[in-house]
């Protein structure tokens, strides 16, 4: 332990240091003189200033939620506030069935914006659930997921085109079958290596396949594709479009998490986590460590492939942005915060963190901009002071932090 | 008599193939340049710094800062000014890495893998949209009285021309590289280094200080970046806050292709790369580049998955 003095001294270190090296971005403009091609600096204020005056409350009202929490785990609960109550929602396969069925039911009294905007939670939580089995449960680190969303979407939308009578639940196994093939053969190469090769291998993937959507003439490139009428969501019967999207995106979320569910307490789930824990001890148990890191990552890959057809089948149109950085790393961020290799997690990061940015978006336009900068913060913060994530289990915390 | 180049042939001419040949070693200087900084941090800490793509463009924006902040001062000769300004991105980036590690990585030493990753690619994430909330959202056009007149000036060399400022390029590199190589190779400072490289436990027995050897390794790495940060923004002429980021990722693969953690592999590394670039925008089409630098790493990872010049090590248990 060191002396509460040193503590402050190295914060006050740190803090001190990044006053001096952002100074520059922040107080400063840039003058290009145009006529002799010479620039100049000028001093101005007002830029920092309206960097802090977002930063500094965000930073406070960051703190204030750290300190509710402490807390809650010293005088409320011995568990935390929302371990108990996503667990409780989404542990079991019944919870989980009538949780969904709730929702599904409650899509009758919301209005047809709120049904869109669940809609997309729901495409994000099948994201969210799929990218957690690589991430959370094998201990893979992948990149550029979004590039298997982008893959499912335009499958769908390239299929609708060539075939005119695909019907849209083909959307699912079609999805899942493609892009779970195409990261099948991303990742054969690189999981006989160690873990970090995936990564920026499935960065590197993500980056060429927009390319590659951008320049062929099949994918419609910069401009995406649209998705013919008769293969996206229609409404059925008395059920509006609004509503036949919601209880179907509903439902599909369901069964990937049942899906996940059951293969997580399988055998196959078992031998995942004991990968994550100890490569060379699960190969020592006799456990194919690369055939069942490659079908973790296929699995993976399919998951994310379903939720970009189904995309694909809601929004009527696909377009190269689907495969971005930003997008992977929106998955990302849902799968950490919500506790890495927690199901429950994943559902409730994907909701959090798909909702919070739109709701704040419409009640302060202004800091819309600032959306991604808080996403970095957060990620470095949860990897720092709280691992395991909004409701992820102890173990895994030892795990993060490396207690051997 | 010189033939006139028939672009039916398909064969690229002599002297094309020496145009490609110094546009390429052009940029694949550079991309070793960063690589050298990712080579570095995986050699010593086994991380990924993802954040280091980001630190380039940190480079690039300091450079054109100080270029500014003397211009204000009324200093305008370009012999003076601009190695002054390469010199303050180096400062600046250096001091940007330092307290990247101090923060973001630190204290997740010996942590899962996962952890330092993604608190690396959030750091990146933060610098990145740091700088465009805080200087601008459009791209910044690199001082035109600085660039224009090296880019001016060239020399024949045979049947190709040379500009100045990729010949300020080639020797800004490759002094640093050789300076890079003497650090590390013949002083005591790299000999600590290559020792916390091997074994941190025993190094800090021995009495070095790790803790302040891996912020030196940060340091260097980021300087390097920065100067090549400000090389590339002098080239380009614009610079906007996501140029780290492609950079970066090819630098990586660089880093990769000749072997992570292995020096020499990062520059043989770097150059390849940016030869293959410059390859494919001569035969197939510029769009494709990114879809090749691809290609190739896969083929890489496939058939050596150890890099080119990376020798096979055993994980430790």
């Amino acid at each position: 332990m060191s002396l509460p003095k040193n503590i402050f001294g190295a914060r006050a270190a740190i803090l001190g240091g990044l006053a001096i090296l952002t100074a520059p971005f922040l107080w400063t403009r840039l003058d290009p003189d145009f006529a002799t091609g010479f620039v100049s600096l000028r001093l101005v204020p007002e830029n920092g200033i309206q960097f802090l005056s977002v930063v500094v409350p965000a930073a406070l009202v960051a703190l204030a939620i750290a300190g509710l929490g402490r807390l809650w785990a010293r005088y409320g609960s011995s568990k935390p506030l929302f371990e108990t109550a996503s667990h409780r929602l989404f542990e079991s396969p019944r919870a989980m069935a009538a949780t969904f069925a709730a929702l599904a039911a409650a899509g009758f009294v919301m209005s047809g914006k709120a049904l869109s905007l669940g809609t997309f939670v729901c495409i994000h939580m099948m994201l969210a659930i799929g990218l957690n089995v690589t991430i959370g449960f094998t201990g893979l680190l992948v990149l550029g997921y979004a590039a298997f969303y982008a893959t499912g979407a335009y499958t769908f939308a390239i299929a609708a085109h060539a075939l005119p009578v695909l019907p849209t639940w083909a959307a699912l196994p079609l999805g899942f079958t493609v892009a779970a093939g195409v990261g099948f053969l991303v990742g054969l190469p690189c999981l006989r290596l160690r873990g970090d090769y995936l990564a920026i291998v499935t960065l590197g993937f993500a980056e060429a396949l927009r390319e590659i959507l951008r320049n062929l003439s099949v994918t419609g490139g910069d401009m995406g594709l649209v998705v013919p009428m008769q293969a996206r969501i229609k409404a059925i019967g008395p059920v509006g479009q609004g509503h036949a999207s919601w209880i179907a995106a509903v439902g599909v979320t369901l069964l990937v998490a049942l899906f996940v569910h059951r293969l997580y307490h399988s055998r196959i789930g078992r031998a995942w986590i004991a990968i994550r824990e100890d490569e060379t001890a699960a190969a020592m148990m006799g456990i194919p460590v690369v055939r069942l890191k490659l079908l973790a990552f296929t699995v993976s890959a399919g998951l994310a492939g379903t939720a970009g057809a189904f995309f694909a089948g809601f929004a009527g149109f696909v377009d190269p942005s689907t495969a971005t950085f930003e997008q992977s790393v929106l998955i990302l961020a849902m799968v950490i915060l919500g506790g890495i290799g927690s199901l429950p997690g994943s559902i409730l990061g994907a909701a959090l963190l798909y909702l919070a940015p739109t709701l704040l978006r419409d009640w302060f336009p202004a800091i819309s901009d600032y959306r991604l900068f808080f996403f970095g913060c957060i990620l470095v913060a949860m990897m720092l002071f709280r691992p395991q994530g909004l409701c992820g289990s102890p173990r895994h915390k030892l795990e993060l932090e490396g207690a051997s | 008599m010189q033939t006139p180049p028939n672009p039916d042939s398909g064969a690229l001419l002599f002297s094309q193939m020496l145009e490609i040949l110094i546009n390429g070693l052009a940029r694949g200087s550079v991309y070793a340049l960063v690589a050298l900084g990712y080579t570095m941090v995986y050699g010593i800490l086994g991380m990924i710094n993802f954040a280091h793509g980001e630190i380039f463009m940190i480079g690039m924006f300091a450079a054109v800062f100080a270029l500014g902040a003397m211009g204000s001062a009324g200093l305008v000769a370009v012999g003076i000014t601009l190695p002054l300004a390469i010199l303050l991105a180096m400062a600046l980036s250096a001091g940007f890495g330092v307290m990247n590690e101090r923060i973001a990585y630190r204290k997740l030493r010996g942590a899962h893998l996962l952890a330092p990753l993604t608190s690396a690619i959030g750091m990146s994430i933060v610098l990145q949209n740091f700088v465009m909330l805080s200087v601008t959202k459009g791209k910044v056009d690199f001082p035109r009285a600085v660039a224009q007149p090296l880019a001016n000036t060239t020399w024949s060399l045979g049947p190709v021309q040379l500009t100045a400022l990729q010949a300020v390029i080639f020797a800004t590199t490759f002094a640093l590289m050789c300076g890079l190589f003497w650090l590390v190779q013949r002083t005591r400072l790299g000999i600590a280094l290559r020792a916390v490289a091997q074994d941190r436990t025993m190094a800090s027995l021995c009495g070095m200080k790790v803790d302040r050897l891996i912020a030196f390794a940060f340091a260097l790495g980021s300087a390097l970046a920065a100067a090549a940060g400000a090389m590339v923004a002098m080239y380009q002429g614009v610079l906007r806050f996501d140029s780290g980021y492609m950079i970066g990722l090819k630098a990586f693969t660089a880093a990769i292709l000749g072997g992570i953690g292995n020096i020499p592999g990062a520059v043989l590394g770097g150059l390849i790369i940016g030869l293959t670039e410059d390859l494919t925008s001569y035969t197939i089409k510029s769009e494709w580049k990114q879809t090749t630098a691809f290609a190739i790493l896969i083929l890489v990872l496939w058939l050596r998955p150890r890099g080119l010049l990376g020798e096979r090590v055993a994980d430790k248990v």
